[in-house]
């Protein structure tokens, strides 16, 4: 842009208009209709997403831990405990393994997980917690506070 | 042999007794208190005998020293399903004992009555009830012919 | 870790899943996949995952409301660790006795199911006991869909409820049914059908005291 002058220098807004719009334009091409073609329309609806969007970067963490928790409960009812004593029991087993990293073991190595379902129930049994005590768990399963 | 034959025939009669023979009852068949009658030569003997009640054998020891009621020292949480305990509080008719019969506290008459009552609703107990009531639930009209279950919370009176 | 080994490293497999192995290998395009590297065992193993599996639940002296809470869940899979909600794994759930349900207290004349025809004065207000009278699957089957959120996969999800007034399930249902749904509360006794020897030699709490008459 060429500048004739200082006052003009100061009233340009910016680079060009065309570039101006066009980054505006881009993040409005998945709109539908005017929002997409007319620019005044398309940048309060470009607004309205980027707020959306930020909004929703805390949304999201929220929605995974949901989700989380219901497959949880589900793999944990599975194998007659309850999630709240599952995870007492893993901390009192100093396993600190996190819900999505459980969830993962629960689909795709549900091996990996009834094993570590079953030390919860062994650790519950050993310290009493009421959820746990009349669970039948197979002989033999050591967990870190009995070896004393 | 005749007489042989008579002989057993009469110590038949006696071991049979004379009750069996009495076609009068001075008081219900079934009774803690018999009244049996002996003849000693002249002498009729009419006299009445308690007789042990059928349950003495079956009956759950009150260990209690504090003079807790049966049902308080037997440490029971009885629910209104539980028609082998509530039976045990009942005429044949179906009504409930009185308190001065079943030895309960206050509190646990009530509760026994009311779950008695709602056992009968329910159509728990339908072989325990007047001739003339509708036994069988299913026969019942409108909505007592549905089942209903009730919530032993909802009864008013419980120690606090 | 424990006693259980993780060598056998294969996809998700449903513990309740004992489906009729014969049947999948029925469709053409499920032979296909026989011949790839991985055993055909696995492989069903991972089909058995998102299998639909049909449940059988006895609504005998059931509370409705009580048991759709649990009868949702499987329709929606939401007892399934690969739950998702754009995730189409929920199972079919057939109940059976339906006209055996038990309400608490006096709920059969007190709870009201509302409906109006849209047209003035269309307004109708039906007992649960008369709408029991009508149609003895229908207090179950708005309980399962009342207790559901309103959305569009609300009424597909109803298509895999199937409620039976009695024990007799067609027998294309039946052959289905691979598991059982355990009871929330359990069946009372009516004391007519227990033993007279059982009740005699029940323990007895009280005892009669002298001189009382039997009656």
């Amino acid at each position: 842009m060429v500048f004739q002058s200082l006052t003009l220098f100061a009233r340009s807004r910016g680079p060009d208009e065309f570039w101006r719009k066009r980054k505006i334009f881009k993040l409005a091409a998945h709109f539908v209709g005017r929002k997409r073609n007319c620019y005044s329309i398309a940048i309060r609806y470009v607004h309205r997403a980027l707020r959306y969007a930020t909004m929703s970067r805390k949304l999201k963490k929220a929605d995974m831990l949901n989700l989380w928790n219901t497959r949880l409960t589900a793999a944990c009812a599975e194998h007659d405990i309850n999630l709240r004593t599952f995870k007492e029991a893993l901390m009192r087993n100093n396993i600190l393994i996190d819900r999505k990293t459980l969830v993962d073991l629960a689909i795709w190595e549900p091996r990996s997980f009834k094993s570590l379902t079953q030390l919860a129930i062994a650790r519950g049994k050993q310290d009493g917690l009421n959820d746990v005590m009349y669970v039948k768990t197979p002989p033999g399963v050591i967990t870190r506070g009995m070896l004393k | 042999m005749a007489a042989f034959g008579r002989l057993a025939v009469n110590i038949g009669r006696t071991l049979i007794s004379q009750e069996s023979r009495r076609c009068l009852n001075l008081s219900s068949a079934l009774r803690i208190k018999e009244i049996r009658e002996t003849r000693d030569g002249k002498n009729l003997i009419v006299e009445g005998v308690t007789i042990p009640s059928p349950r003495v054998p079956l009956l759950v020891k009150n260990t209690a020293r504090t003079g807790a009621c049966p049902v308080c020292a037997a440490g029971l949480d009885v629910k209104h399903t539980d028609v082998l305990i509530l039976s045990q509080f009942l005429r044949s008719d179906g009504c409930m004992l009185p308190r001065r019969v079943t030895g309960l506290c206050k509190t646990q008459q009530k509760r026994i009555g009311t779950m008695v009552a709602m056992a009968q609703k329910a159509g728990l107990m339908p072989n325990i009830a007047p001739a003339n009531s509708r036994r069988d639930p299913k026969r019942r009209k409108d909505w007592k012919k549905f089942n209903t279950y009730f919530d032993e919370k909802t009864i008013k009176a419980k120690f606090v | 870790m424990g006693n259980v080994s993780s060598k056998n490293f294969v996809p998700r497999s449903r513990k309740f899943v004992r489906r009729n192995q014969k049947s999948f290998f029925q469709h053409k395009h499920d032979r296909k996949y026989l011949t790839s590297i991985m055993s055909a065992v696995k492989r069903a193993q991972q089909w058995a995952t998102f299998a639909r599996t049909w449940h059988l639940f006895d609504a005998t002296w059931q509370n409705p409301f009580d048991s759709a809470q649990v009868i949702i869940k499987h329709l929606m899979g939401l007892h399934k660790p690969i739950y998702h909600p754009m995730n189409d794994c929920g199972d079919h759930v057939v109940v059976m006795n339906s006209r055996d349900i038990a309400l608490p207290g006096d709920e059969w004349r007190k709870r009201v199911y509302f409906h109006h025809t849209t047209y003035p004065g269309g307004a109708s207000w039906t007992l649960a006991w008369e709408l029991h009278n009508k149609n003895p699957t229908l207090v179950i089957k708005k309980a399962v869909y009342n207790g559901m959120d309103g959305n569009l996969q609300r009424r597909h999800t109803m298509q895999r409820l199937h409620v039976f007034p009695d024990d007799k399930i067609p027998e294309e249902i039946l052959k289905n049914i691979s598991n059982q749904i355990r009871y929330l509360r359990p069946v009372p006794t009516r004391l007519d059908h227990i033993s007279p020897e059982e009740v005699e030699n029940y323990p007895k709490i009280v005892d009669y005291p002298k001189q009382y008459i039997l009656r």
